[in-house]
């Protein structure tokens, strides 16, 4: 620090550490942050004095007051001015803390935080020898000068972290990254879904608009004339579709803002003009490179096609012109956001998932055809009808399965597998961890526990080491590829030591102690330092070194919520060690209300409510399911509008059939029958492998992710079905409206010179 | 109400009149068309003389501004759309002037609709003779546009003769409508309709 000083940087020193406040019997765990007067150095304290009030700048609190955030505050139920009680002493809150500058970004910050002087903690009796605290020395200055200073400290660094403000912008940066190319994703699939609806309108459009175009070339206009034409045509339509599009943008973001509110501190960013000026862009794009290819076909329509009229089909140019707008498509939403690989991984994978249930989809109508089951006329027209039409078909099913199986697997099967997963933890499974426990409180403690009901918990002496070298040679985090290393390397090892092997352990190879100095090793670090048994690590604790042979490799059971340690040495290599104690236990409700009381007397004493950490993890994963299901509606949305378009597309000769079919004497009611079970079976197929898609993502979430037994809701298939056989319809209803009341006479006029 | 003479046709003083932008046009006037079985009648008549129109009403596709139809003895008056549709259905055969085969089926589901319409149980064996009969056979599993214009044309008359019509309408252009012109698979259908169950073919050449 002096060297800092020297070079003309400013320098603050903060202490992290957690621990449990009360406020008559309400007690919360928060993280402490103690600072010194001249907090912060750089950017403002922000507080106010309720919650949701204005905010004003403050200066980091005086001796004996803290800043607590708001949800301490709720968590304890009172308010600024009041007093809290914090190890030996009494401190007031001045007020709530809304802004922190360290802190930004607190969206994932699990317990709430309290802001209180360095003077305070001594006096508090909170931090005893290896204590676990997180000591800061932050330093302000130029920047050359900084990373100057940087430079000649950072040999010098013993297990000690530097974290400049381009790293801390970095980290920031991938979980940035990694969330927006999350939302990216589902975006880019709504998108896609969106350019099929506009291909398939767009082809209508033109199909309808052939024999005028080929008249107009007939008298003598030019291609070019006629594109232009046409183009400015459909350019009309477009704009106000864009437009639209933004200003619903703009009101999702506002739901989405809602829904998560209450999980963020901090209201969500309202979206720039930049957002408006992306969507445009996009929007412009998706339209123009799925329009152009009908438009392009339809200008060069032969005058000749008056004459000789045939059915007009796709020619492999514009075949080829649709996948070319798709990658188009991608291409430019890699440039502008920056997610190309994501979104080639994407389109691969919805492709192959599109083209999985396309093939099962088409073998499917294509027995179908072949032999149309049942007696009934309408049933087998309809299936008929169904199988006829492939192309259409396949495009509203696949379109709506992707849809459907997106908003199912989030609605459903994702808040199901969280809820079997934690219901899955077995009901002596601890839900409190206890911390920081001092050698001399162990018994005492356990005594208490044994009071209170709590059958003998599991103690163990809990040390903060570094690792420092492998078979004697340093270790460095260049030497391992799997990126977890360097974490290890970074930062503090939290290692035990036993006589026995602990509960939810199992030794996958080696003995359990013998001679010498042994430690043993969790499995999956012996798979990121590629160590076996036989292998030599040596450790650094305070000044002293401790190397021990690799005695054994032990798999572990994470999942248990036990205590659990990478690194377990024999008592006899660690002797003499410092050390804390933790330990973990499974409380009632009524033995949870009683440890609150019994923890005052041991002040240092970190109480980790497993339960509220859960249930605020959950609800986070839970919020973020929320905002991606507002994008999968989306997605639902654009696979109707997929649906429409195709039915639009059909609905001129559904029309004409449906004269004909009356000519020979077909009622309405049994082509409106006919017509409903044939849309109704389009959406349920498209729907029922939606939900069938759903479960099986579900289902490898289960087993690879989750690792429970899962029992898949299999009603979920036919609630797809269902969900889809009923925006099939509605879709049907809105398009093919009176379709089935085609006047006959109709028939025998059509065609007519 | 069953009118008393064995007439297929019998409808007495017909108008048809349509909205236009222009007001009320007339297009029928007091028409009287009495048709016995075995009888053939052709509409023949100027373009926009009303001649589609007629046989619309005469097949019952449309009903009259007034005067009275009777179709297989049964009286039109009265009887909507669906209603129509039931003395329609297995008795009237129509080929259309531009064969109006449903695109989507093969020509063997095409012929077998109005058999299957009819509730017939082999729907499709009588289908597969009928197109047999107008040299067909080899091209049951064919969509329309994979057809030629003569080919389209067969499986139109199969269609209409599949089922057995009492009466046979068919719609044909000015020019083509000669009956010399009548396509060698058609003749053949006609001649084998069994006598006692072939009744009139009208026409509106």
């Amino acid at each position: 620090m002096q060297s800092a000083h020297d070079a003309g940087i400013a320098t603050t020193t903060v202490t992290a550490f957690p621990t449990v406040l009360f406020a008559g019997d309400a007690s919360v765990l928060v993280e402490i942050k103690a600072v010194a007067a001249d907090y912060p150095l750089r950017g403002r304290l922000k507080t106010a004095t309720e919650a949701n009030g204005a905010q004003s700048n403050a200066r980091a609190p005086d001796p004996g007051n803290l800043y607590l955030d708001a949800r301490a505050l709720a968590a304890l139920e009172t308010r600024v001015g009041s007093e809290v009680e914090i190890g030996n002493a009494k401190l007031r809150i001045a007020g709530i803390l809304t802004e922190d500058p360290e802190g930004a970004g607190s969206f994932l910050t699990l317990a709430p935080r309290a802001l209180l002087r360095d003077v305070d903690v001594a006096q508090l009796g909170l931090l005893g020898p290896a204590s676990r605290a997180f000591h800061r020395v932050l330093l302000a200055g130029d920047t050359r000068a900084v990373e100057a200073w940087a430079d000649a400290v950072r040999p010098q660094l013993q297990g000690q972290r530097l974290t400049l403000a381009r790293d801390a912008e970095q980290q920031l940066a991938e979980v940035g990254r990694q969330t927006r190319a999350f939302f990216g994703l589902s975006a880019l699939a709504v998108l896609w879904l969106a350019a099929l609806a506009i291909a398939l309108t767009a082809r209508r459009y033109t199909e309808a608009r052939r024999e005028v175009v080929a008249q107009l070339r007939c008298f003598g206009l030019s291609r070019r004339r006629i594109l232009l034409q046409m183009g400015a045509t459909l350019g009309l339509f477009g704009l106000p579709a864009i437009l639209a599009g933004i200003a619903l943008g703009y009101g999702l973001q506002a739901v989405i803002a809602l829904g998560v509110g209450s999980i963020l501190v901090e209201t969500l960013p309202q979206p720039g003009p930049q957002a408006a000026a992306l969507g445009a862009l996009v929007g412009v794009l998706a339209y123009l490179s799925f329009t152009f290819p009908a438009l392009s076909r339809l200008a060069a329509t032969p005058p000749s096609s008056l004459l000789r009229q045939g059915e007009d089909k796709m020619g492999a140019r514009e075949w080829l012109a649709y996948p070319a707008a798709l990658g188009v498509l991608t291409l430019a939403v890699w440039l502008l956001t920056g997610e190309g690989q994501l979104g080639l991984i994407a389109l691969a994978g919805m492709s192959a998932l599109a083209l999985a249930l396309g093939g099962v989809m088409w073998v499917l109508l294509k027995l179908l055809r072949k032999r149309v089951p049942g007696r009934s006329f309408v049933l087998r027209q309809a299936l008929r009808q169904f199988a006829s039409r492939p192309g259409t078909t396949l495009l509203s099913s696949v379109s709506l399965a992707l849809a459907l199986a997106a908003v199912l697997l989030l609605g459903v099967v994702a808040g199901d597998l969280v809820r079997q997963w934690r219901l899955g933890l077995s009901t002596d499974t601890p839900n409190r961890f206890l911390l920081n426990i001092q050698p001399e409180q162990v018994e005492p403690l356990r005594q208490q526990f044994a009071q209170l009901g709590i059958v003998d918990p599991q103690f163990f002496p809990f040390a903060v080491g570094r690792l420092v070298a492998i078979n004697g040679q340093p270790a460095s985090a260049a030497r391992y590829p799997d990126p977890r290393a360097a974490r290890f390397l970074d930062g503090n090892l939290n290692l035990s030591w036993s006589d026995a092997l602990p509960e939810a352990n199992r030794l996958t190879s080696g003995q359990w102690w013998s001679a010498g100095d042994e430690v043993s090793i969790a499995e999956n670090w012996a798979t990121i330092f590629n160590l076996g048994v036989g292998d030599r690590i040596t450790i650094s604790i305070g000044d002293r070194q401790i190397e021990a042979r690799v005695a054994n490799v032990r798999s572990v059971d994470w999942d248990s919520f036990r205590v659990n340690f990478f690194l377990l040495y024999k008592p006899a290599t660690v002797a003499g060690l410092e050390s804390t104690w933790v330990t973990s236990v499974r409380t009632g409700a009524e033995q949870a209300r009683q440890l609150g009381p019994l923890l005052r007397a041991y002040p240092n004493v970190t109480l980790i409510d497993v339960d509220a950490l859960l249930t605020r993890i959950l609800g986070i994963v839970d919020a973020v399911i929320r905002s991606l299901s507002a994008i999968f509606w989306c997605a639902l949305a654009a696979a109707a509008c997929v649906l429409v378009a195709a039915l639009a597309v059909s609905a001129g000769a559904r029309r004409f059939e449906s004269a004909l079919w009356r000519s020979l004497g077909a009622s309405r009611k049994t082509l409106q029958r006919t017509q409903w079970i044939e849309l109704g079976s389009v959406g349920a197929m498209g729907g029922g492998f939606g939900g069938l898609a759903a479960l099986a993502t579900g289902w490898a979430l289960a087993e690879r992710v989750f690792q429970i037994d899962y029992a898949p809701p299999w009603w979920l298939a036919l609630a797809g079905a269902a969900l889809g056989a009923g925006l099939s319809l509605l879709a049907g209803w809105l398009v093919l409206r009176g379709v089935t009341s085609a006047p006959p006479a109709d028939a025998l006029r059509a065609g007519a010179a | 109400m069953t009118v008393a003479t064995a007439a297929v046709i019998d409808a007495s003083d017909i108008s048809k009149q349509v909205m236009t932008a222009a007001g009320e046009l007339s297009v029928l006037e007091s028409i009287d068309v009495h048709l016995a079985a075995g009888e053939s009648l052709a509409i023949v008549g100027e373009s926009g003389s009303g001649k589609t129109t007629l046989l619309s009403l005469l097949a019952g596709l449309d009903a009259p501004s007034s005067g009275r139809i009777a179709l297989f003895g049964n009286e039109l008056t009265g009887l909507d759309e669906d209603g129509r549709a039931a003395l329609r259905l297995g008795r009237v055969g129509f080929v259309f002037q531009a064969f109006h085969l449903l695109p989507s089926f093969t020509a063997l589901e095409n012929v077998a609709a109005p058999l299957e319409l009819a509730g017939s149980d082999n729907a499709l064996s009588r289908a597969r003779a009928a197109l047999e009969r107008v040299g067909l056979g080899h091209r049951l599993d064919h969509l329309p546009r994979q057809l030629s214009g003569g080919e389209q044309q067969r499986v139109a008359l199969a269609r209409a003769f599949a089922i057995g019509p009492r009466l046979a309408v068919r719609r044909r252009a000015d020019r083509q409508s000669r009956p010399a012109h009548r396509p060698a698979g058609c003749r053949s259908v006609v001649r084998d309709q069994p006598r006692q169950r072939y009744q009139p073919d009208i026409g509106d050449p």
